[in-house]
């Protein structure tokens, strides 16, 4: 009767709940952005693909970016984004390294299991403040270690800020 | 931070929630998500969901199959239920073949290396058992009427070796434990009226075992494996199995 209890109806409904408790989270969770089909590189066993907004959570001069991150291959490859290359150019002609917002330093190289598919979403901070920046750049090329084969950054425009009221910029 | 409804998350719910129950339910708890984005998460991590390095190394798997124990050398036990005296023995060559049930096992174990495991495993059965009409320490003993009359179970520690061989895999392990298997049979010890009796074999046991794994996703296995009892060859076991992974292809595809 024991056995009966511990693995009955209780814990099943409760492992259901569980699994849908972990996915319907109660803090507001942003949809996926609408990347255009230029928004990703490949890299050797690596897609990245690369999103980048404004997000009235955050700072004036920082934007929300979300990687996506697949990789192809049988095995698990080492993920950098700390290699990512990031610069923000503003109206005035100026040009300068933007970074991630890490309190933890928690973004640091791992390794990217066979076959999955991952999503993360980081504040870069040093956009400049909505109107100022023009476009935000970045390129994945070195996120997966030296290589000759340059990815080519993705960029996004953020010309609509100078009318205001849009979120997110435009490739 | 991300919500991958694969096996995977499957697989990680149910281990959790089958091996540390209190734990699980104690950080949901605690931790309350407030963002996911990174640097403002409170109960994830960057790379949770995708990194190997933020993957459990553990599998979950339900096995089907069949245990089977010799009888021959063995002594088999009669008893009665609860609060009802009498027991009797006689000799398990006077049932002339194997005990058998259909089984499942629930598997888990932890990767340490990626060619390398242990864990645990519980076996529940039930089958079909024709036992002799005999007569043994004052019954007269009859088979129970009823298709399905025995029931098993076992479990123990194991340890074992994989070698990756890309979408397949071997597995050569052996496990520490025990079995038993309880058969129903009528006994009458006259002038009283047939009562229902229960036959029980029990064995230790330490089983060498083969498992041929197919990669059907990288998070999850079927499986084929046989075994026997090293201490009594005439014991064996065997069956299919599915597998989740918390880690993919357990963490090496090949050798």
């Amino acid at each position: 009767m024991r056995a009966t209890r511990r693995f009955g109806v209780l814990p099943v409904a409760a492992m259901l709940v569980g699994f849908v408790g972990a996915c319907t989270p109660s803090y507001t969770v942003h949809p996926p952005m609408d990347l255009p089909p230029g928004a990703m590189r490949r890299m050797g066993c690596v897609e990245l693909s690369v999103g980048a907004g404004r997000d009235a959570d955050l700072p004036a001069s920082s934007l929300l970016v979300e990687i996506g991150l697949h990789n192809r291959c049988d095995e698990p490859v080492l993920v950098d984004l700390q290699k990512l290359r990031m610069w923000a150019e503003q109206r005035d002609g100026e040009r300068w390294q933007m970074a991630f917002y890490d309190p933890r330093s928690e973004v640091v190289a791992l390794h990217i299991e066979p076959q999955a598919t991952g999503l993360e979403r980081l504040r870069v901070d040093g956009a400049g403040a909505p109107g100022s920046l023009r476009q935000a750049c970045f390129d994945p090329t070195y996120v997966n270690g030296p290589t000759t084969h340059l990815a080519g950054a993705v960029c996004y425009l953020f010309d609509h800020e100078l009318v205001g009221g849009e979120e997110e910029g435009s490739q | 931070m991300m919500c991958r409804l694969s096996a995977t998350t499957g697989a990680l719910a149910l281990s959790t929630f089958l091996a540390f129950p209190g734990t699980a339910l104690a950080r949901g708890k605690s931790c309350h998500e407030v963002s996911d984005i990174v640097g403002y998460e409170h109960c994830t991590r960057y790379g949770n969901g995708w990194a190997l390095e933020r993957s459990a190394p553990f599998a979950f798997e339900l096995a089907l199959g069949g245990d089977w124990l010799d009888t021959t050398p063995r002594t088999l036990h009669g008893s009665f239920g609860k609060h009802q005296k009498g027991s009797f023995d006689y000799p398990g060559a006077l049932v002339g073949h194997s005990l058998g049930v259909g089984t499942l096992a629930m598997r888990f174990d932890v990767d340490f290396v990626p060619w390398a495991y242990a864990g645990f495993e519980l076996d529940f059965g039930v089958g079909s058992n024709s036992l002799p009409r005999t007569s043994a320490d004052g019954y007269y003993l009859a088979p129970s009427s009823g298709q399905v009359n025995s029931f098993g179970f076992g479990g123990g520690l194991f340890g074992g070796l994989r070698v990756p061989l890309g979408y397949v895999s071997l597995r050569l392990e052996s496990l520490f434990g025990g079995r038993a298997i309880m058969a129903g049979q009528t006994a009458q010890s006259p002038p009283a009226a047939p009562r229902d009796a229960s036959v029980s074999l029990s064995a230790w046991s330490i089983e060498p075992r083969a498992f041929f794994d197919i990669w059907v996703e990288p998070w999850m296995t079927l499986s084929g494996f046989g075994g026997v009892n090293a201490l009594h060859y005439q014991d064996h076991f065997g069956g299919v199995a599915v597998g989740f992974h918390g880690r993919s292809y357990d963490g090496a595809f090949l050798w």
